[in-house]
Parts: C-alpha cells; sequence; structure tokens
C-alpha cells in the first residue's frame, strides 16, 4: 500500500547497513574460519629441518602416536554416548516438571540447575572429589560404584555438568508444544502417561534429538572435571581415562605439539559436523 | 589391543568382591536414611578396628588392661630405631599403668604382617589406632621420623596425654588437640595395584618405568598425571579414601608441601633440571651467554615466575648475574608452561628462551642449545616421594626402589633427562662441572 517513493529511497540506505552489517560479521567468521584452518595449515606444513616430515606424517605415520588417537576417540564417543544418554533420561522429566508445574522454590531449583554451568572447571571436578572422599554419603556412593580415578569417573564427572545444559536445551523444547494439545488427548479420554508419551515427545521430537546431540557435543569437550575426577592416565594403560580433550593437554605438557593439535583438529571436525547436525535439526539452543 | 568394551578396573569377580560390594550397598543406603535424619554429614562412618595380636610384636612395654591407651609403633626397615625404643619407654613411665606399648619390627615377617593389617610400611606412631590428630585445626601425621616429616616429638606426647586423659575421663571434650579419623582398618579394601601422581611435563620416562615394572613384575601401576599444583590437590583430598604410592611432582616446593601435610615418607631426587639457552637452528643471532640475551634486537621468551618453575628459575639465574632488568626490556613472550618455550622457538616467534634441559631436547630437530657454566647455574631438583598413606606398603616401596634403581634412573637417563649431574643431557664443554651451586629449593 505504501509503495510510495520515499520507501524506495530508505531501499538505499538500507543497502549501506546491511553491507556494513555483513562486513562486521564475515570478517569474524573469516577470523574463526582462519584461525581453525591455520591448524591444519600447520599440520600439513613441512618442519624446518628440510626432511619433508609434517605434523600429519608424524601423527600418521607413528603406529603408537595413530593407536592412541584411536583407542582416545572411542573412549571418548562411547563415554558421551552414555553420558548424553543418562543426561536425557534425567532431563526430560526434571524439564517437563520445570515447563509444566508451578513450584515452590522454583527460582531455587533454577538457579540449583545452573550451578554447575557457571562453577569453574576445575573447581567442579575438586568439589566431586570432595563430595565422594570426604562425605559419608559421598564414600558410600563411592564405595558402591567405584567412580574416584576411574572410567566410571569420566562419566560421573561429565554427566554433573552435561545434565545442566541438557535440562536447559530439552525444557526450550518442551516450553514450544503447547500445552492445549495434551488437555485435548485427555479430554478424549486420554490418560496424563499416555498424553506426554504419545502427544508432548512426538510433537517436541526434533527439539529433542537437537538437545541430546547438543549435550552429546558438550559432554565429548569437557575437560577439567574429568582430568581432576577421573585422573589423566592416558593410553596404553589398562583401563586408561584420559579422553580426547586430556589426551591433548598430556601431550602438550609432553613436548608432542603435532599430537595435541592433531587431537583438537579432530575434535573441531567433530564438532562441526555434530552442529551442522543440530541446527538441521532445527536446534535453537545455545552452545553457552 | 584396544578394548571396545568400557569395563571398569579392579572388579573381582569373587563371592568375596560380591559379599564386599552387597556390604556397601547396605551401608549406602543406611547411610542415605541416617542423612535423611540428620542433615550433619560426618566422619562417623565406622570401620572395624583391625586388631594385631601381640604376638607379632618384637618388644612390648606395660600391661594389656581395658583402660590402658595402646601405643603401636612401627619402626623402619633400615635408620635408626633407638629413639623409637626410647620414646616407649618415657611414655609407659609418664603414665604408669595407663599405657600399653608395643614395638613392630618391620624388618621381621611378623612385624610386616602387622604392619600390613594397618596399611602401614615405614615408620609410624599409633595412639589407640590414631596415626593423626588435630592441633589447633592444624592435622599432624606421626609418621616417618620426626623434625624431618613436619611434627615434633612434643606434639606426639601431647596427643599421648590428651588420649590418656579422655580414657581416663578426665579429659577435656573441646581440647585442643583432636584425634582425627582413624587410619588402620583399610587392610581389607586393600588392592595389588599401585596408584602414582606424576607431573605431566615427567610422562615420558614415567610410563615408561611404568610398562617395565608391569612387564617385569605383573603388578598393574596407575600413574595419574597432571599438573604438580593439581595433583597435590587430589592428593590432599584422596589420600585416606583412595590410598595411593608414590608422588613426582615436577618441583621440590610441591614434595615440601605435600610433605609438611605428613604425606611423604621418604624422597630421593629421581633426575634434575638444568636450564639452557635454547636458540633457533643455527644460532642466527649468535648467543653464548646470558648476556648475550640483553643484546638489543634479540626476542627472548621466558616462563611466568609465578605459575612454572623454569620461570621462577630463570629470574633467580638473571638476577644473579645481574642481567634481569635488561633481559626484561628484550622479552616478547611470558610462556605459562616450559614446552610451550620451546614450540615458540619451533614457530619462530622468539629467538632464545632459558628452559629446562629436558625439554630443550624435545624439540632438538627444530632448534639448538647453547650450555651454561655449571658454576654459575640454578640446577633443579626433581623429587620421587613414597607416601605415607599405601595401602600396600611393601609394593610401594619395590615401586620407589626400582625407579630410584639403576635400571628405573637409565629410563629417564634414555628419554634424555640428568640424571647424574657429571654426565648432563647438553655437558658444557667449557668448564668441568661443579656442583656447588645445586639447589635444593
Amino acid at each position: 500500500m505504501s509503495e510510495s517513493p520515499t520507501h524506495h529511497g530508505h531501499r538505499g540506505g538500507d543497502l549501506t547497513f546491511r553491507a556494513i552489517l555483513s562486513t562486521l560479521l564475515f570478517a569474524y567468521v573469516g577470523f574463526v574460519l582462519a584461525v581453525v584452518l591455520a591448524d591444519v595449515y600447520w599440520l600439513a606444513k613441512p618442519a624446518a629441518g628440510g626432511s619433508g616430515e609434517t605434523g600429519f606424517s608424524r601423527v600418521l605415520g607413528n603406529e603408537d602416536a595413530f593407536s592412541e588417537i584411536l583407542a582416545t576417540l572411542r573412549l571418548s564417543l562411547v563415554t558421551s554416548l552414555i553420558t548424553s544418554a543418562a543426561a536425557m533420561v534425567v532431563a526430560i522429566p526434571s524439564a517437563y516438571v520445570l515447563s509444566r508445574y508451578r513450584m515452590p522454590f522454583a527460582t531455587v531449583i533454577d538457579t540449583l540447575i545452573d550451578l554447575p554451568i557457571v562453577m569453574p572447571p576445575l573447581i567442579a571436578g575438586l568439589s566431586l572429589l570432595i563430595f565422594f572422599n570426604q562425605t559419608a554419603p559421598g564414600t558410600a556412593l563411592n564405595d558402591l560404584l567405584d567412580v574416584v580415578y576411574t572410567r566410571r569417573g569420566i562419566i560421573v564427572a561429565q554427566f554433573f555438568i552435561s545434565s545442566a545444559f541438557c535440562i536447559r536445551a530439552v525444557k526450550a523444547a518442551l516450553d514450544q508444544v503447547n500445552p492445549r494439545f495434551e488437555d485435548v488427548a485427555r479430554s478424549l479420554g486420554c490418560g496424563k502417561v499416555r498424553a506426554f508419551v504419545q502427544v508432548t515427545l512426538p510433537l517436541a521430537k526434533t527439539g529433542l534429538m537437537a538437545g541430546w546431540i547438543m549435550t552429546w557435543a558438550r559432554t565429548l569437550g569437557e575437560f577439567a572435571p574429568v582430568m581432576i575426577f577421573a585422573g589423566a592416565r592416558p593410553w596404553p594403560q589398562e583401563d586408561f581415562t584420559a579422553v580426547l580433550p586430556v589426551a591433548a593437554f598430556l601431550n602438550l605438557s609432553s613436548g608432542h605439539v603435532e599430537m595435541s593439535i592433531a587431537i583438537t583438529v579432530l575434535m573441531i571436525a567433530i564438532a562441526a559436523v555434530t552442529l551442522i547436525l543440530f541446527k538441521k535439526l532445527g536446534g535453537k539452543g545455545y552452545l553457552w | 589391543m584396544v578394548k571396545t568394551r568400557i569395563e571398569i578396573s579392579d572388579r573381582r569377580p569373587d563371592d568375596a568382591g560380591a559379599i564386599r560390594r552387597a556390604a556397601a550397598l547396605l551401608r549406602a543406603l543406611s547411610l542415605l536414611a541416617v542423612l535423611g535424619l540428620s542433615a550433619g554429614c560426618g566422619r562417623d562412618h565406622e570401620e572395624p578396628a583391625v586388631e594385631v595380636p601381640t604376638s607379632m610384636a618384637s618388644r612390648t612395654w606395660g600391661e594389656a588392661t581395658a583402660s590402658a591407651v595402646r601405643i603401636d609403633a612401627f619402626h623402619p626397615l633400615e635408620g635408626e630405631p633407638l629413639w623409637v625404643e626410647e620414646w616407649l619407654g618415657e611414655a609407659t613411665k609418664r603414665h604408669p599403668g595407663q599405657v600399653r606399648a608395643r614395638l613392630f619390627d618391620l624388618s621381621t615377617p611378623a612385624g610386616r604382617e602387622a604392619g600390613d593389617r594397618l596399611a602401614i610400611g615405614r615408620s609410624a606412631l599409633l595412639i589407640d589406632n590414631h596415626l593423626g590428630f588435630r592441633f589447633e585445626g592444624r592435622e599432624v601425621w606421626f609418621v616417618g621420623s620426626p623434625g624431618a616429616r613436619g611434627w615434633t616429638k612434643a606434639q606426639w606426647f601431647a596427643a599421648l596425654d590428651r588420649q590418656v586423659a579422655a580414657k581416663g575421663g578426665t579429659g577435656d571434650p573441646a581440647a585442643a588437640i583432636q584425634p582425627l579419623e582413624e587410619f588402620a582398618g583399610r587392610s581389607a579394601e586393600r588392592s595389588d595395584s599401585l596408584l602414582i601422581f606424576s607431573g605431566a611435563g615427567l610422562r615420558e620416562p614415567m610410563e615408561a618405568a611404568r610398562a617395565a615394572y608391569e612387564q617385569e613384575t605383573g603388578v598393574k601401576v596407575k600413574t595419574l598425571y597432571a599438573g604438580s599444583a593439581c595433583l597435590l590437590a587430589q592428593l590432599a583430598i584422596t589420600h585416606r579414601s583412595r590410598p595411593s604410592d608414590l608422588y613426582l611432582p615436577g618441583e621440590q616446593y610441591y614434595m615440601d608441601q605435600a610433605a609438611e601435610r605428613g604425606f611423604v615418607q621418604e624422597e630421593e631426587a629421581i633426575c634434575y633440571f638444568v636450564p639452557v639457552i635454547m636458540v633457533a637452528e643455527g644460532n642466527p643471532k649468535n648467543i653464548r651467554t646470558l648476556q648475550d640475551l640483553a643484546r638489543p634486537g634479540v626476542r627472548v621468551g621466558m616462563g611466568v615466575e609465578r605459575v612454572t618453575a623454569v620461570g621462577k628459575t630463570s629470574v633467580e639465574l638473571l638476577e644473579r648475574h645481574g642481567l634481569r632488568e635488561r633481559v626484561e626490556r628484550n622479552l616478547v613472550l611470558h610462556a605459562p608452561t616450559a614446552p610451550e618455550l620451546g614450540a615458540a622457538i619451533e614457530i619462530g616467534s622468539i629467538d632464545a628462551a632459558i628452559n629446562w634441559d629436558a625439554v630443550a631436547a624435545w624439540y632438538e630437530n627444530e632448534s639448538d642449545v647453547v650450555t651454561l657454566d655449571p658454576a654459575e647455574n640454578i640446577i633443579v631438583r626433581v623429587p620421587l616421594g613414597l607416601l605415607s598413606f599405601s595401602a600396600n606398603p611393601r609394593l610401594a616401596r619395590d615401586f620407589f626402589d626400582f625407579v630410584v634403581s639403576k635400571a628405573g634412573r637409565d629410563i629417564f637417563r634414555r628419554q634424555r633427562y640428568t640424571v647424574d649431574l657429571d654426565h648432563p643431557v647438553y655437558p658444557h664443554l667449557a668448564a668441568p662441572s661443579d656442583r656447588s651451586s645445586v639447589s635444593a629449593r
């Protein structure tokens, strides 16, 4: 209706405005891409000695280094899958309660869920150690589960942090489902459980998938709490506990810069694929 | 071979394990129930005290009565046991009829058996099964020899007096001295594996030593790596519930901290860190001495003084030569870890860095090393500590002895660490070696 010439005048301004904003966006995206590619470039560059050896060839050509990466990757994948599945089991009911019911102390509960996220990771690991070693219920639990400095400890440390993210993501997904659908199902004779399982969950399906993938990616990168609580025991020790980020740290500390960068590149690749998947599935959460 | 399944360690498939687990489950449930009633979480989980028969003792003092305070002394495999006997005699004279003392000789099979039951492998003085006491908020553990391990004879007798008064009913329940959680009674949970805490920078030689020892003895050696400070925190929190055997920090400072808390029975230098100057391959800036680092146009890297041992030592070294201010004018990189200095030389962002010889050796293909005159240098020792809270003291000592033996040191030597100051990784050719400057920081 108001296709007036003045509006066209605005168009020009719009374009300039857009161009300026886009330039900043692309500059930043380019910066991130350059930093990531720099790692790859550094690994592919021949070493200064003139031997023609590159970081890649040092890592891939060395049987031990290759086996370490493979074994560590496997441990990381298995633990993070178990952890993210466990987090989902806790998060779906928890998030449903937070999303649908009015509770006393709702703010307090909400804040408690945020605590693992705001805690410095190093302190989170130490706090877990203190709980499982210095308190009566903690030591009893540890006697039962044997989690301190073991592989189970990896899952406990990851779970402590990741569940908080998972609950946030799942709540975001459930908030998007209009409760009226459930009410309609119930008015048609559907029980509360059936309405939840057959109506709400399918409606939130993509959001839940996205939440799970995000939690998993986050779990894969968990470093300090895992190192402190499960202990950094690298491959090839029996029942080693060093997951990918811990292995990257240990290799850097013993002078294997190439190994630690190679592990980082692998993690970046996994994270990139995961996050693209996350976005394709319609995830709208944030990787805090 | 890589295991695909996450099977968790230490699980013994025998009935004893199942029974222990069932007992643990019951205890967990009852404890959680108790917790529901009393919000406090305390030190009240009781473990049955392990009784050691007097027949295992090599000497006794006083009479065994129900009201007598029991002293159990373990005396070392070597060293001077005389002071222990003197003290026990003194203790029985000080409280006649109220003290019963027993001495266990760890060099005899019976004494070792007693030590194993109480999870004690080195000199230790227990008062009614308490190895540690809280003195006005500070924890004191009566292990190792007094003086060297951060406790005194006066403290031990004060703890004894307190215990005698408490048993006689004349003690003040809010006394300044309080016994710590029972130490003995953990032997049922003893395992046949060792738990080692090692600085991350010493990973390569420790992993090699671990693999060699495992192959030779079949004993499982779990070795945890992290920064020395982080390891100390882990030790402080878990040493009682998760008995640990050896501590190898990258720096004496952390060993002293651990010793002050009574964690360390014995320590020995396993290798040395010798400062050298790392330069780019071919030494294009022609750096020969520390003085050359002060030359205009030389880009210098150093470790951060407060964070890294190499940083602290570099600053001391420059101060000793009166070069600190002038070299700091050339400083372009403050690295939080020693390997980062090597990486910076490798990628060419600095011309020279003061670094440890062992770390410089990692970058040998991409850099050159300039040695310093040992007489003018500050050499740092790397100590290996035998911890006092081992669940398997004999095994722990065996591994300790292995690492400090010639075979163990040879592993460190092969990984290019300076084990013998007469034969450093990078010998200084200009002058003969001189140990007078070794600092025992």
